[in-house]
């Protein structure tokens, strides 16, 4: 089977394993880029190389379901998973999730200093002070889109254009972010929080904001990666089991272990190696919108913004 | 004839090349034309074009000031350890720029090693050190893209030198004219075409260059193009963006011919013995030698000990299995590589023979350049298009990956064999025609031994360059067939490098090491 995967092979490699030794099915990797995988599906529509792409922006998966180049399947093991984490279809399903935060450098912003909501860092208080990524990172996009589909675009395009003439500084990557934050350059990063969890592991002077948290405020984004199946897969009942896998209890475990990434499923244990600051799914107030209606507002958040976050 | 030799090299390059450039045509095509259009507008192309070229002049600056004189000095003077300075000089290559821009703002950035070690020595945290070293932004990239692509003007330059006879430099000695005046009267202009060519590589590198680009937080036209590309805002108009940048290159190199076709190679053919009739600096060699010393430090032992630092932390137990479990991939690199840039050469020194000698397939020449004035990424999508639409049953082997090296560096293999050629003196094929030989007993017994020297040095460059291609190979390689620049990445994404992808960016620069060291004895052999 292959796979066409933007996870971090390091972090994925103790999952593979352990379903090839499950399944006795070989799995065969090629990691990428979310977007160039993406792209490379589309390219090889005709011929089809990739058994499931794995990715994690469920944006890029939602793109490939719009272009039927996705084989629906609804696992038995995705039932309990909340709906807005799942394409209606079944052509992608949320496998672990991920939160958007703020991440502090708590060397340089005393505790009753720090900011609540994403809408402060507009403030004077921040001038030069906030680190965020290129659109070119799917958590960007997706972070964006959920601002367009809760607060709407004239809101959106107003706060981002003021938080980047507040002198918000738009780097490469999340890990430039993270690494600014670490290094004392910016102290605060819009990031996502298991970028916070091997640096805390380390005992980094840093802390997770989880933004937005009030009974009034729009909540903290929660995306999910996501797997989904290739139109035309060649092996497509090794694929249908890799998915099984993922979702179940065991095939979680690795995933939870590594960089503190939480299961979809409310309830769910964080898992032994859990960091401190790290929240399961039903301690984050999240936007009230489907996660689909983020997906979708992707595409204009796209439109609207890459000139103004290529950096 | 002359003609149909013409029209096939033409018909190859322009397959090989020409190709992706149909693709990446397509891709625009599928774009609505307004909406390709307002994607263009919005890009602020004008002023991206102009960070390029100072970015792009900038790393030329770097790479002449690094590679030009350390290549006069190694041929022409009695400068001390010249023949390890031949050895070393070239090994930067074999470290991926950005691998290099990371050790680069790892040491120099703000709370970096430097800024750290400085503070503490201080008493003072790093955040109370006021720290004006900016290894970010434009000048930053410059510099890493210039010192870091320096090393393939090296070669090209030395090459040259070393096949100019250095009568003619001791006629104007002889002639009481200092060393100083010779070398911009006589030498310099025996080694412009090789300068020039080696320039262009180096710019064309720089301006189509990500990597060290968004690391180091500089602005070209690749961020944009890439940003259109990964976030889905317009494949068309990046694809539009890759042939805008395409054509601009192609305009530049075409200046470059029409400029050095009026540069005649005259008073060349006894090669100069290494070492031979070298130039005496008398004191002045030291100063030679700290010059050398802090290019080839710049360049290799600053990277080698970051790398070293970040590969340590790894531990003496682990060390050894991890660098054992990568030799699959060390061999793989191998093979792609050396096929990729064998393929190179063969193809661009008949392209050059041609041209040289049948005074044809100059249309061919110039297609060849395109290859590598497309960004890896760009080169890679459109290839897959391309390739499975005419050979699908070569898509997902490694052959594909061959032919994409072949596409991107047929360039500097264009270079180092036209240079190569050029130089060997028509008096002696003509003498040994005369003789009776035929023309492909001259071509076997005078010209390529003459002009070996140059070729070898042009497939070693070719073969590093491969080596470490990160962009075309992740998007081109079969599933499961990662070479060691995949895998410095695959331990790099997501959460940065960690001490692995260190450890192979040391195995990689070693191996590269062992390639060069063999290159050159088996190019000076001859």
């Amino acid at each position: 089977m292959v796979l066409y995967s933007a996870r971090k092979e390091e972090l994925f490699a103790p999952t593979i394993k352990l379903f090839e030794q499950k399944s006795g099915v070989k799995v065969i990797v090629k990691s990428g880029a979310t977007g160039e995988l993406a792209l490379l599906v589309e390219q090889e529509r005709a011929s089809p190389r990739g058994d499931v792409y794995f990715t994690t922006d469920a944006g890029d998966a939602d793109s490939l379901r719009v272009k039927s180049l996705m084989d629906p399947y609804k696992s038995v093991q995705a039932e309990k998973i909340p709906a807005e984490f799942k394409a209606a279809d079944g052509s992608w399903t949320g496998i672990i999730g991920r939160s958007r935060n703020i991440m502090v450098n708590t060397n340089l912003v005393k505790p009753d200093e720090l900011p609540k909501s994403v809408f402060d860092l507009t403030s004077s208080k921040w001038k030069d002070k906030v680190a965020l990524a290129s659109i070119r990172e799917g958590g960007v996009r997706l972070w964006l889109a959920s601002l367009i589909a809760v607060k709407g675009e004239e809101f959106t395009t107003k706060y981002l254009t003021d938080m980047l003439a507040n002198g918000a500084k738009v780097l490469a990557n999340h890990t430039e972010v993270t690494n600014s934050v670490l290094r004392g350059e910016l102290p605060l990063g819009l990031t996502n929080h298991y970028y916070f969890v091997p640096k805390k592991r380390e005992g980094a002077p840093l802390d997770l904001i989880y933004p937005d948290q009030g009974a009034s405020e729009m909540g903290t984004l929660v995306t999910p990666l996501v797997a989904g199946i290739v139109k035309g897969a060649r092996n497509p009942r090794a694929a249908r089991a890799f998915v099984d896998f993922l979702l179940s209890p065991e095939g979680q475990v690795p995933m939870t272990m590594q960089e503190q990434e939480f299961p979809l499923v409310p309830g769910a244990p964080l898992g032994a190696a859990a960091v401190s600051g790290v929240r399961a799914i039903d301690q984050i107030k999240r936007p009230a919108v489907e996660f689909l209606k983020v997906a979708q507002a992707q595409k204009r958040a796209v439109d609207l913004y890459t000139p103004l976050l290529t950096g | 004839m002359r003609g149909l030799a013409s029209v096939a090299l033409i018909v190859v390059c322009a397959g090989l090349v020409g190709g992706p450039l149909l693709a990446l045509a397509v891709m625009v095509g599928e774009g609505e034309p307004a909406a390709v259009m307002i994607a263009l507008t919005r890009a602020q192309l004008p002023t991206l074009a102009l960070s390029v070229f100072s970015m792009g002049a900038g790393a030329v600056a770097w790479a002449l000031v690094a590679a030009v004189p350390l290549a006069w000095l190694v041929e022409r003077t009695d400068m001390p350890f010249r023949r390890a300075i031949v050895w070393l000089a070239p090994l930067p290559l074999a470290v991926p720029p950005y691998v290099a821009a990371i050790a680069y703002a790892q040491l120099l950035g703000r709370a970096g090693t430097l800024h750290t070690w400085l503070a503490t020595a201080q008493g003072v945290p790093p955040s109370g050190l006021a720290w004006p070293i900016f290894i970010y932004g434009n000048g930053g990239a410059a510099f890493i893209l210039g010192l870091f692509t320096a090393p393939s003007l090296f070669l090209i330059v030395r090459a040259a030198l070393t096949r100019a006879s250095p009568t003619l430099e001791e006629a104007s000695r002889g002639l009481g004219f200092g060393p100083w005046r010779t070398f911009l009267r006589v030498t310099l202009p025996l080694i412009f075409p090789a300068i020039a060519g080696g320039a262009i590589l180096v710019f064309v590198y720089a301006a189509v260059d990500f990597g060290v680009v968004s690391l180091l937080r500089a602005r070209t036209v690749t961020t944009t193009l890439y940003t259109y590309l990964l976030s889905g805002y317009s494949r068309p108009a990046s694809a539009a963006i890759a042939l805008g940048l395409v054509s601009v290159i192609w305009v530049c190199l075409a200046f470059q011919s029409l400029a050095l076709r009026r540069v005649t190679p005259a008073g060349q053919g006894q090669r100069a013995h290494f070492g031979a009739r070298v130039l005496s600096l008398g004191a002045w060699r030291w100063v030679a030698l700290v010059y050398a010393v802090v290019v080839l430090g710049l360049g290799l032992l600053v990277p080698v000990a970051v790398l070293v630092g970040n590969a340590a932390q790894l531990g003496a137990d682990l060390l050894p299995a991890f660098m054992l479990a990568q030799l699959p991939y060390l061999r793989r690199s191998l093979y792609v590589s050396a096929a990729g840039a064998s393929f190179a050469l063969l193809l661009s020194l008949i392209v050059a023979l041609a041209r040289v000698y049948l005074r044809v397939a100059r249309p061919a020449g110039t297609l060849l350049q395109a290859g590598y004035a497309l960004p890896g990424t760009v080169l890679g999508i459109a290839l897959v298009a391309l390739l499975l639409r005419v050979v699908p049953d070569l898509y997902g082997t490694a052959g594909a990956l061959i032919i994409a090296y072949v596409v991107m560096f047929s360039a500097p293999a264009f270079q180092a064999s036209r240079s190569a050629l050029v130089q060997v003196t028509p008096s002696l094929e003509a003498a040994a025609r005369g003789l009776g030989s035929s023309p492909v007993e001259v071509l076997r017994r005078v010209t390529l031994p003459l002009a070996a020297p140059g070729l070898v040095g042009g497939w070693a460059l070719c073969f590093a360059l491969a080596f470490r291609e990160l962009a075309a190979t992740i998007v081109i390689r079969p599933p499961g067939y990662d070479t060691l620049a995949v895998r410095i990445w695959a331990h790099t994404m997501d959460v940065g490098p960690d001490p692995r992808a260190s450890a192979v960016a040391l195995l990689m620069l070693v191996v590269a090491a062992g390639v060069w060291i063999v290159a050159w004895r088996f190019g000076n052999r001859q």
